[in-house]
């Protein structure tokens, strides 16, 4: 395969893509916070459906269709972001949206595998794919302190 | 037949390059058709030697663009049949040519509890600004449903016609489903019905020879210049002379006016009563370069030579494991666009173009402007490829053998 393609299909986000981690409803029933987001440009759609009790993401699974870096993008979020206080996770929203937009670089040292997403800033039409799980993720937790 | 096809292909500069390293393979022409080197030159050369603007001075120079801009009128008034420079319309593009009659014969004409029609498969373009009317004078869009097969549901025809329909929008060749629509029987019937027919022609210009007389009790033919070698920013609407002197203007200013008094004006000539400002002069000068062109290519032998490389693709397509065509099958008959959407089990269209893209392949994936289509078959996104007369049988070939490596990369 080109290295051009492989800059952004990176093996972690097509394991991801083909093997999604936190994928379908949450169980718990009436106190999970559903939330969708929805890219009519492209048809990519994500649920994400929250536990948030104790001010943290107790619980954090997806939903909903898309191309593999949108969905990958999913599923690393909700791993990297399971069991984390609100505020942390909000940060890391931040965070990755400047990672995104290139305002922050990319930091070869860390473990964390949502790193392995920073290859799509090369990529800019699919900078949106990647970042519609976070933006959904922080209209939730925004909307959930103004129903 | 004899067709050249590398002959052809040296007439597009920019199909001589690579991308990522590989040959282009530039599968996107139903998007917009790249120029050949004389519209490229034509341009370039009333750039260089011809500029002023038009219709306004006595000068040297705003003559001969004068001339350029009015001669290319005449080559597509030719090259469609129709009956006089005063029926062709220059407009910015399809786009403009829907909204153009949508104001200036719609708002006149479309009343509370009117019915406008459209099909099931319309482009953005000829679907939004109905709806917007519709919107607007309380009438009711009634939308034409297709049979299974994809092609158009006679019935439903029937039955959105048995209101009061005043207008009736069709694409001539769908962009995602390609085939020519009998558009002879459907304008006979809307216009039975007592309603006005509008065609978009944007896709079918390119592939096929174009004859306004072939096409029935049609009221409204617009199409684009970039899908027909030509540049940007133009585009024909076609009407009877009647018909237009009937509509009023529905842009104001310049070139359009015959007469400005302080609380009243008067209007231009046709076609000019609808050309308000400086137009797209060297736009339309490319335009007449690419009638040109196409028209000494001949649209008969673009036809058949299209037609091959359709079969092949249909053929070729129906072998990749996991691919789901969502086109009228090619055994119905008829003529058709060189093109096919498809789903590919397991790959998401725009992960598939993503993949095509570093094999030099230009696609299109996503809704392709038709969301309505898309939505009631319930498919989010297709990838489309769509061909030309340049392209090659074994660009085919290379396609399907990366298909296949994608579903193995992604699935």
């Amino acid at each position: 395969m080109s290295e051009h393609l492989d800059a952004l299909y990176k093996d972690i986000i097509l394991d991801h893509h083909k093997d999604p981690r936190n994928f379908g409803p949450l169980p718990g029933g009436a106190h999970v916070l559903k939330h969708e987001g929805y890219n009519p440009l492209c048809g990519d759609r994500v649920v994400l459906e929250l536990d948030l009790a104790g001010g943290r993401l107790q619980g954090c699974n997806f939903h909903g269709e898309g191309c593999s870096i949108c969905m990958s993008s999913a599923s690393l979020m909700t791993e990297d972001l399971k069991g984390k206080p609100v505020a942390e996770a909000l940060a890391a929203v931040q965070d990755f949206r400047d990672l995104m937009q290139g305002t922050r670089p990319p930091d070869e040292s860390s473990e964390r595998e949502v790193e392995a997403l920073a290859g799509v800033r090369k990529f800019p039409v699919r900078i949106k794919c990647a970042l519609l799980p976070w933006t959904t993720l922080k209209e939730a937790l925004e909307l959930k302190d103004n129903p | 037949m004899t067709w050249n096809v590398s002959k052809v292909r040296a007439d597009f500069p920019i199909l001589d390059q690579k991308i990522h390293g590989k040959p282009l393979v530039y599968l996107d022409n139903a998007a917009s058709a790249p120029r050949p080197r004389a519209v490229i030159d034509a341009v370039a050369r009333y750039e260089s030697e011809s500029h002023a603007n038009v219709h306004r001075g006595v000068h040297t120079l705003s003559q001969r663009a004068t001339d350029l801009y009015e001669g290319a009128r005449s080559k597509v008034r030719d090259f469609i049949g129709a009956g006089s420079d005063q029926e062709v319309v220059f407009t910015r593009g399809t786009t403009e040519g829907v909204n153009l009659v949508m104001a200036a014969w719609g708002r006149a004409n479309v009343r509370e509890g009117d019915d406008i029609v459209v099909l099931r498969s319309e482009h953005h373009s000829n679907f939004v600004p109905w709806q917007a009317l519709a919107i607007e004078k309380r009438a009711r869009l009634r939308i034409v449903e297709l049979t299974p097969d994809l092609t158009i549901d006679w019935n439903s025809l029937k039955e959105a016609l048995s209101g009061r329909p005043k207008i009736l929008a069709m694409g001539l060749m769908s962009n995602v489903l390609g085939m020519l629509q009998p558009v002879a029987e459907i304008a006979a019937m809307a216009s039975k019905a007592g309603a006005r027919v509008f065609v978009d022609a944007a896709q079918a210009v390119a592939h096929l020879p174009l004859k306004l007389s072939e096409l029935g009790p049609v009221d409204w033919l617009a199409f684009s210049g970039h899908k027909m070698c030509g540049p940007t920013g133009t585009g024909i609407l076609w009407a009877r002379r009647e018909l237009l002197e009937q509509m009023t203007p529905w842009m104001y200013g310049g070139d359009m006016i015959r007469r400005v008094g302080d609380q009243e004006s008067s209007w231009n000539e046709l076609p000019w009563k609808f050309e308000a400002g400086t137009p797209n002069i060297s736009g339309f000068v490319g335009m007449g370069a690419a009638v040109d062109y196409l028209s000494a290519l001949g649209m008969e032998r673009v036809h058949a030579y299209e037609r091959t490389l359709t079969e092949k693709l249909f053929a070729e397509l129906a072998r990749v494991e996991g691919l789901k065509l969502w086109n009228p099958p090619l055994s119905l008959g008829g003529a058709r666009a060189p093109l096919a959407q498809f789903t590919l089990e397991g790959v998401h269209p725009h992960d598939l173009a993503q993949f095509l893209d570093a094999e030099g392949i230009a696609v299109r994936a996503g809704h392709h402007c038709v969301q309505p289509l898309l939505s009631k078959l319930g498919v989010p996104a297709t990838t489309r490829v769509s061909l030309s007369f340049f392209n090659e049988p074994t660009e085919i070939d290379f396609l399907v053998e990366q298909l296949g490596r994608a579903r193995r990369y992604f699935a």
